[in-house]
């Protein structure tokens, strides 16, 4: 059960859109005289997964996990220190600085904090269309034009097109984010945290807003999210990931009603009923969640897992399949 | 701790090699040997007097030999003859510098006393009319050229209302008199931009969360600015003397003019006048090591200080 | 900024387009309270006007010319050190030139400097600030190390020895302060620069393909321009202070040029006549004193306004 016999059934399937392939991506530690490097703070350590073309896989990790991290290494925002990143087939790591701009415009992102992500310097023209004059060598008026297109498509009025953000609320400002996002027509679309940053009444919206756009662009998503309810609404497939890891990683039905790593398990009873009558038999996480400068030997949840065995805390758990596109990494699964 | 005093010792290395390539790029590239020698000579010199000079001095050898020999000159504090008075330039500096430092050090701390306290006083009476006019007046105080301070000072003081002598100097505790005035007009120079540094510490401390605990437990605002502001204030304040001694150390190039102080900052002067190249080399040499020196103690200083100093 | 839920539907309900109000607009709202600020702001306006004027040679056209007197026993001789008059409003100088004429064609030769010297320093701190805090690792250590050297040889003197290598004259004092001056403006940037890099904003226009050059200068340039007015306004101050500092110590203006620092350094010699003449060094420095202290004033304003964390 190891990836390459996961990838070969893929390929069979069809070539994916993205292949992320053993990446890690680790920061240096310095420290002394001379700021020789320590150690290692291991963000992004050895994940896998694929997203096909109009699929949406689902990040989910408590913060501080390396989901950010990862998208941004996917994106060569952050360089990674190890593994491969297929994105159509061409090996992301290998490009060089000039052809990676050029492929960025195929994979965009939308933050998390809508208040940094926006420059507060510039109108909304020019950071929705900073894109669209990289690119493409079009007269500033089609530029304008397709400007106050794509504002109109994530529900902002065109007539907002010269102001600048601080005029605009979170869930606007998320918004005009899409927009910039959508403006290359990218085929993947790297969702960090897009709402969580949001006034829970306006959450909503914007999930929706992005499943609109999803059905009338075909986009695959990389939604990442700490928080599985929201995840549930929109993915195909879900990755849950702890200290670096991927954990498990399911299709969205199997994984919320057959969760196998006792970390998902936690997650889900995590999760809030909207009935206030209705209580579950909640055993909550025990423990402080370890740093990565620190990681516990063996598997990387012992320290706060319930069906800890001697073995959890010596090796690290292969990844196991547990039934077919449902594979979990631990010693004693919950079947 | 003595991992980051070893590291910013090693500090040191990079930036006096840097001093001394600077010094030695502005005397031999940014300015050539022959333009120097012209200056020195005259424009009347003969070509075999000026290669004469060239030879002496060094300047006929290659440039990075030159350079390495300029780099042990320094470092070993090697600094010739002046090329006027033709005194060893290290006699002269050595001479230069008490009556510099018999001006600067009472001028210095006697400004240092009078600033703290009227940043402390103003800052007890923050956000009134007092502390309102007290800013104004030292962007007012900041905004007079120094020159005016030590010529309008040195015309009514000195000249009009005889209360000091004009200008003159003696070895001795006679020299008391002579070094009053140029003294006081250095207080009345410094003084606009010194409150407003210091009235910013304290106002800085004043707005932390201790003193509003102190105030708090109910104790008396004496107490609060004296046992608890000046003290975290310290810091700011002893690193800024720190760093400003070698300053006291070069002398004032203008004060000393004016009021005849025979110390480095006339020196100084006299060689920008007599187009002394090797003493104008010297003095930015040595002011240069001084500066680092004194910044490295008070980064030490600062450190051992203040508990909160991250060893990056 | 607002995150009233009544405001968060997805179009607003203002239908009519509005004027887009920048940062920059807002902090001149800000601006337009404070007073003395504005007022400020007209003296410099008036200042840059004569000056421009000056330079055109349709203000104070006859600085130069010298006038001329006749006694009872009818000898012609030069007006020399007349006192303020109606025909000489500040008097005259040695030469019988008018003190008030000098005086206004100073502010053209201190623009001048000001300028040369903001243009060279802004330029290299802007630069090579943007490039260490941008790029990091080795880029930032050597200019680290440059502007560290640098910052330990005293201003002062190495001011005037790079004056000395360049020549005397006042473009070379400009380019001198130019050369010296941008150490504190590049710290600055750098720090910026490190702050901004790691913003998301970065982060996104990088993901759009921006280039190094175009995040550098297009996108985060801007969100630091504010520091840029800051220090230009302030170092106006030090540029004209510098002239006169380098003009006496016979490094800057030559003998028939009117700047302030040449009025002011020869009223040394004038003070001492009897009767004083003490006309050229108070216009001189009275009209210094009211430009220092406007920008003085709008320098702190524009800091206030624009960031208030840069408060020292």
């Amino acid at each position: 059960m190891n990836f390459l016999e996961e990838k070969d059934a893929l390929c069979k399937k069809e070539e994916p859109l993205l292949e992320v392939v053993n990446l890690k991506t680790y920061f240096p530690i310095k420290s002394g005289v001379f700021r020789r490097t320590v150690g290692y703070l291991k963000a992004v350590d050895d994940v896998s997964f694929t997203i096909a073309a109009g699929e949406t896989l689902g990040l989910v990790g408590e913060s501080g996990c390396g989901k950010s991290t990862t998208a941004r290494s996917i994106l060569r925002l952050v360089e990674p220190t190890d593994g491969k990143i297929f994105f159509k087939g061409t090996d992301v790591r290998a490009l060089k600085e000039s052809q990676l701009r050029s492929l960025r415009r195929h994979m965009q992102i939308i933050f998390q904090d809508p208040y940094s992500s926006l420059n507060p310097r510039m109108t909304v023209a020019s950071i929705v269309g900073e894109g669209l004059r990289i690119h493409e060598k079009l007269p500033w008026r089609e530029i304008r034009e397709r400007i106050a297109f794509l504002l109109d498509e994530v529900g902002l009025s065109p007539h907002h097109i010269n102001r600048y953000p601080h005029e605009f609320s979170g869930g606007q400002r998320q918004r005009i984010g899409i927009a910039r996002a959508l403006a290359l027509n990218p085929s993947l679309l790297i969702c960090d945290e897009p709402v969580s940053a949001l006034d829970v009444s306006i959450r909503a919206q914007i999930i929706n807003l992005l499943t609109d756009l999803k059905e009338r662009h075909n986009f695959a998503y990389l939604f990442i999210s700490h928080d599985l309810s929201v995840v549930e609404h929109i993915a195909d497939r879900v990755a849950v990931m702890y200290l670096g890891k991927i954990v498990e990683i399911a299709s969205s039905t199997e994984l919320y009603n057959h969760p196998s790593h006792p970390y998902t398990v936690s997650l889900l009873d995590a999760i809030p009923l909207p009935d206030p009558k209705r209580r579950r038999n909640v055993t909550p996480l025990k423990g402080q969640v370890p740093t990565l400068a620190h990681l516990p030997s063996g598997c990387r949840f012992h320290p706060r897992c319930e069906r800890k065995r001697p073995i959890c805390e010596t090796h690290q758990p292969p990844l196991t399949e547990v039934s077919p596109s449902h594979s979990v990494l631990c010693h004693s699964p919950i079947s | 701790m003595s991992a980051y005093i070893i590291r910013r010792l090693l500090y040191l290395v990079p930036t006096v090699l840097g001093v001394c390539l600077i010094t030695f790029l502005l005397f031999n590239v940014v300015t050539t040997g022959e333009a120097i020698a012209k200056q020195r000579l005259g424009q009347h010199a003969t070509q075999e007097q000026i290669e004469s000079y060239l030879k002496t001095h060094g300047y006929d050898k290659p440039l990075l030999i030159r350079f390495f020999i300029n780099l042990k000159d320094l470092l070993t504090f090697n600094f010739g003859r002046s090329e006027v008075t033709h005194q060893k330039i290290t006699t002269m500096l050595w001479n230069g510098m008490w009556p510099s430092l018999s001006l600067m050090v009472p001028a210095f701390f006697f400004t240092l006393f009078v600033a703290i306290s009227i940043a402390l006083f103003t800052a007890l009476y923050r956000n009134t009319f007092l502390d309102r006019s007290t800013v104004v007046l030292c962007i007012i105080g900041m905004s007079v050229p120094f020159l005016a301070y030590i010529i309008l000072g040195q015309y009514i003081l000195g000249y009009k209302l005889k209360y000091f002598p004009v200008t003159g100097y003696e070895w001795g505790l006679g020299v008391f008199k002579f070094l009053i005035l140029p003294g006081l007009i250095y207080t009345a120079a410094s003084l606009g931009s010194d409150v407003r540094f210091y009235r910013t510490v304290v106002l800085d401390e004043i707005n932390q969360d201790y003193v509003r605990t102190a105030r708090a437990k109910g104790l008396s605002p004496n107490t609060i600015l004296f046992k608890h502001i000046l003290k975290n204030a310290m810091i700011p304040i002893i690193t800024r003397v720190v760093v400003a001694l070698p300053f006291l150390y070069m002398g004032s190039l203008l004060l000393e003019d004016f009021y005849g102080i025979p110390g480095l900052g006339a020196m100084a002067l006299n060689a920008i006048d007599g187009n002394d190249f090797a003493v104008i080399k010297a003095i930015t040499f040595i002011g240069a090591i001084l500066y680092v020196l004194a910044n490295l103690a008070g980064d030490i200083l600062y450190a051992l200080v203040d508990p909160r100093v991250e060893f990056k | 900024m607002n995150m009233e839920p009544g405001l968060q539907n997805p179009t607003m309900e203002t239908s009519q387009e509005q004027p887009a109000r920048s940062l920059w607009s807002d902090a001149l709202h800000r601006l337009k309270k404070n007073r003395l600020a504005v007022f400020s702001f007209f003296i410099i306006l008036i200042y840059l006007i004569v000056a421009v004027l000056c330079g055109a040679g349709l203000l104070a056209t006859n600085y130069d010319e010298q006038s001329y007197k006749i006694d009872e026993k009818g000898n012609i001789s030069l007006n020399s050190y007349s006192p303020p008059s109606f025909k000489n409003p500040l008097g005259t100088d040695i030469q019988g030139r008018d003190v008030l004429s000098r005086v206004l064609q100073g502010s053209w030769i201190s623009l001048r400097v000001a300028l040369t010297m903001s243009a060279i320093y802004i330029f290299i701190a802007v630069l090579l600030g943007a490039f260490a805090g941008y790029f990091g690792g080795f880029i930032d250590d050597i200019i680290q190390w440059l502007y560290q050297t640098l910052a330990s040889i005293p201003g002062l003197l190495m001011l005037i020895a790079l004056t000395f290598v360049l020549g005397k004259g006042l473009t070379n004092v400009a380019v001198a302060l130019g050369l010296v001056g941008w150490v504190g403006l590049c710290r600055l940037m750098r720090a910026e620069y490190l702050k901004h890099k790691a913003r998301d904003y970065v982060l996104a226009a990088k993901a759009q393909g921006a280039g190094p050059f175009r995040i550098m200068f297009k996108h985060i340039f801007p969100n630091t321009f504010h520091i840029v007015i800051i220090s230009f306004s302030l170092g106006f101050v030090h540029a004209i202070m510098g002239e006169v500092v380098l003009t006496f110590v016979g490094l800057g203006a030559k003998a028939h040029e009117p700047s302030w620092g040449r009025i002011i350094s020869e009223a040394r010699a004038e003070l001492a006549r009897e009767p004083a003449v003490w006309w050229p060094l108070l216009s001189a420095t009275v009209a210094m004193f009211i430009v220092c202290l406007a920008f003085n004033i709008l320098g702190d304003a524009l800091r206030d306004s624009l960031d208030p964390k840069l408060k020292e």
